[in-house]
């Protein structure tokens, strides 16, 4: 009888150690949930055509239009077609790589993802921008309130912000809300994700983006995505050398 | 029942003029079939009063006279710059055209160039060729480039600005791939010289020979370029750029002729302020030396022999510039200045400016360059002590 008690007590220790270390509901992999956000927010490859507009505090606003191409998680290339004195100016982003094509100065110079190609809140990294899968390792999921809160690190020097808090919905596994940080926390601008729209052929996301940041204050804005199709393009219409012919692979 | 009538028709005028809620503002996408033919450009004025330094030894060899200048000038300057453009299928075509009428000292001037036309075949993605006149705009440095085989020189008062190009014919043949070395590409280059053609190029009677290839390699854009074939001596070199964080960027050149190497190497910084920070440093290998400059001013003084006449001709610079765009809290503002350190002999020219962006497309520019150094130093003798511009461009 002793023999059985002491079976007994092992057994409950070993299941209470077991539920002690392990939730009784099966812990999100954030990795596998940030790789859902990408494809919730644009397919593998695609084109776009989008607006930029800078809002000002005394309520002028300026507005860009470009024409969008991307392909796999680190290749982006954009065309301005709007207004008259951006048109034809292109930009193209390979990984940490931009590049900044201006007509008149006739030769692709390198840019850097903190500088703005247009000004206001937006830089380049936010106008260029690949997956967060690619720029991004999860460093914890916080399912405890309405939307699972990503803590995400930077995996490298060249990216734009050293952390993102990133608030996702549970249904849809879309991105509502986005704080980007430096390394010691300092908020450096929130990207809010708002309109959700059907652009066909199963892709559903927020079709804008609109930013204001402590360092710009009186400042907004926005991207407004008007079109989105999922598209393949040539390799080589992501290269330096390409890009003063961008506009020939819209169609 | 007419009340009836009128009630349902302001009801059916208040539905149509309230937007529904979420609906998004229209907007104007430009057609997806594109048009053939494409026309824009831009016009602008730039006013210039000049402060010129009577004393100086090329003031005095432009005017080729005993006779003292004015102190003071006042120039109208203008440009109208129009680009056109035809694309069907794989082939298209391209014209830059350049007016620039003047008036400065009593005297109107005008001036028509052709700064570029060309027909381009893209028979595939990988594949360009191109014919006819065009810039290629080689090298990495902000303000010099060494590297430029085929260009002409930039104006260090806006090094953005178009170039007129040379008549030549070239071809782009672009390959990708995984790993490490991400791009290559290659551009070979014939341009030839005449006496009809490309007379400003160097000597006549020859076909020029020229090549780049670039690669993107460790996320690095190497350049590697050369050029031969009579008309300029034969000559090779290097560039690089490459971002070593999010907002530093480095570049160089590296460019050999016979007898004189030329190096450029430089950096750009952005602060957290959005503050950017350009420094780049220029080795001019076949440049003057002290002695040779001051004998050359010499000469200038006895007879107006001319000869050294050409930007930045001694052996050591530094150039350095700053730019804060939205300065001031105000969005489309840019404060900027500039400087070129002649190393050699201590002389320098600062040119500060403000930028505004009026409009979407009404820029504003306000423009200074104040050229300082001793006698017989380069920017001392330069004619213009101070010459204040302003430009208002409109782009169509």
């Amino acid at each position: 009888m002793r023999v059985h008690l002491r079976w007994v007590v092992l057994v409950l220790a070993g299941v209470l150690l077991a539920i002690g270390t392990r939730p009784l509901r099966a812990a999100v992999d954030g990795a596998a949930l940030l790789l859902q956000v990408d494809r919730r927010l644009n397919p593998p490859t695609y084109e776009a055509y989008k607006r930029l507009i800078n809002v000002e505090p005394n309520g002028r606003s300026r507005e860009y239009l470009l024409y969008q191409a991307a392909e796999g998680r680190d290749k982006v290339a954009a065309l301005f077609l709007s207004p008259a004195s951006d048109k034809g100016r292109s930009t193209l982003r390979v990984g940490d790589n931009m590049w900044l094509y201006v007509p008149n100065a006739g030769r692709p110079v390198r840019i850097t993802s903190l500088q703005s190609v247009v000004g206001g809140v937006f830089n380049n990294a936010d106008i260029l921008s690949l997956d967060y899968s690619a720029e991004y390792d999860v460093a914890s999921v916080d399912e405890s309130g309405e939307h699972y809160l990503l803590d995400l690190k930077a995996k490298t020097g060249g990216v734009a912000y050293d952390r993102l808090k990133m608030w996702v919905t549970r249904k849809e596994k879309l991105p509502v809300r986005i704080e980007c940080l430096t390394a010691t926390s300092m908020l450096i601008k929130t990207l809010h994700f708002k309109d959700i729209k059907d652009f066909g052929a199963g892709v559903v996301r927020p079709s804008t983006i609109e930013t204001d940041s402590p360092l710009h204050k009186g400042y907004t804005s926005s991207m407004v995505f008007v079109q989105m199709t999922a598209r393949t393009f040539p390799a080589e219409a992501f290269t330096l050398t390409f890009m003063p012919n961008l506009e020939s692979i819209r169609r | 029942m007419p009340v009836n009538r009128i009630l349902l028709t302001i009801g059916v005028f208040l539905l149509l003029a309230t937007p529904a809620k979420g609906q998004e503002p229209t907007v104007d996408i430009p057609p997806v079939e594109r048009k053939p033919f494409s026309v824009g450009g831009y016009l602008e004025l730039r006013p210039a009063i000049i402060w010129q330094d009577t004393e100086a030894a090329l003031l005095r060899l432009r005017a080729f006279t005993t006779q003292a200048a004015d102190a003071r000038t006042l120039q109208l300057n203008s440009r109208v710059q129009l680009d056109t453009g035809y694309q069907r299928g794989w082939l298209s075509a391209h014209a830059r055209t350049v007016v620039d009428p003047g008036y400065a000292s009593g005297d109107w001037t005008g001036d028509v160039r052709l700064y570029e036309a060309y027909l381009s075949l893209k028979p595939a993605p990988s594949l360009t060729v191109d014919a006819g006149k065009k810039t290629l705009k080689w090298g990495k440095g902000y303000i010099w480039n060494p590297a430029a085989f085929l260009d002409r020189q930039k104006s260090p008062e806006d090094p953005a600005l178009a170039l007129e190009g040379f008549t030549f014919l070239s071809a782009d043949y672009i390959r990708t791939f995984g790993g490490p070395l991400q791009v290559l590409s290659v551009t070979p280059v014939l341009l030839p010289v005449s006496r009809d053609l490309n007379q400003g190029f160097g000597e006549p009677g020859y076909v020029n020979v020229a090549g780049k290839v670039y690669v993107l390699l460790y996320d690095t854009d190497i350049d590697a370029m050369f050029l031969t074939g009579g008309s300029r001596p034969a000559r090779f070199g290097f560039d690089f750029s490459r971002n070593l964080r999010s907002n530093l960027e480095v570049h160089g050149e590296w460019t050999h002729v016979p007898d004189a190497t030329s190096l450029v190497v430089g950096l750009r910084y952005l602060t957290q302020h959005n503050t950017t920070f350009i420094i780049d440093y220029f080795g001019n290998g076949t440049g003057y030396a002290p002695a040779e400059m001051e004998a050359y001013f010499e000469q200038i003084e006895r007879g107006y022999e001319a000869g050294y006449g050409r930007l930045n001709p001694m052996r050591n610079y530094a150039y350095g510039r700053l730019s804060q765009p939205d300065a001031l809290g105000v969005l489309y503002l840019t404060l900027g200045a500039s400087a070129i350190v002649n190393a050699d002999d201590g002389s320098y020219t600062l040119l500060p400016e403000v930028q505004y962006k009026a409009t979407e497309n009404l820029e504003l520019r306000w423009l200074a360059n104040i050229q300082r150094g001793g006698a017989r130093t380069e920017f001392g003798e330069k004619q213009a002590d101070v010459r204040l511009e302003v430009r208002a461009r409109y782009y169509f």
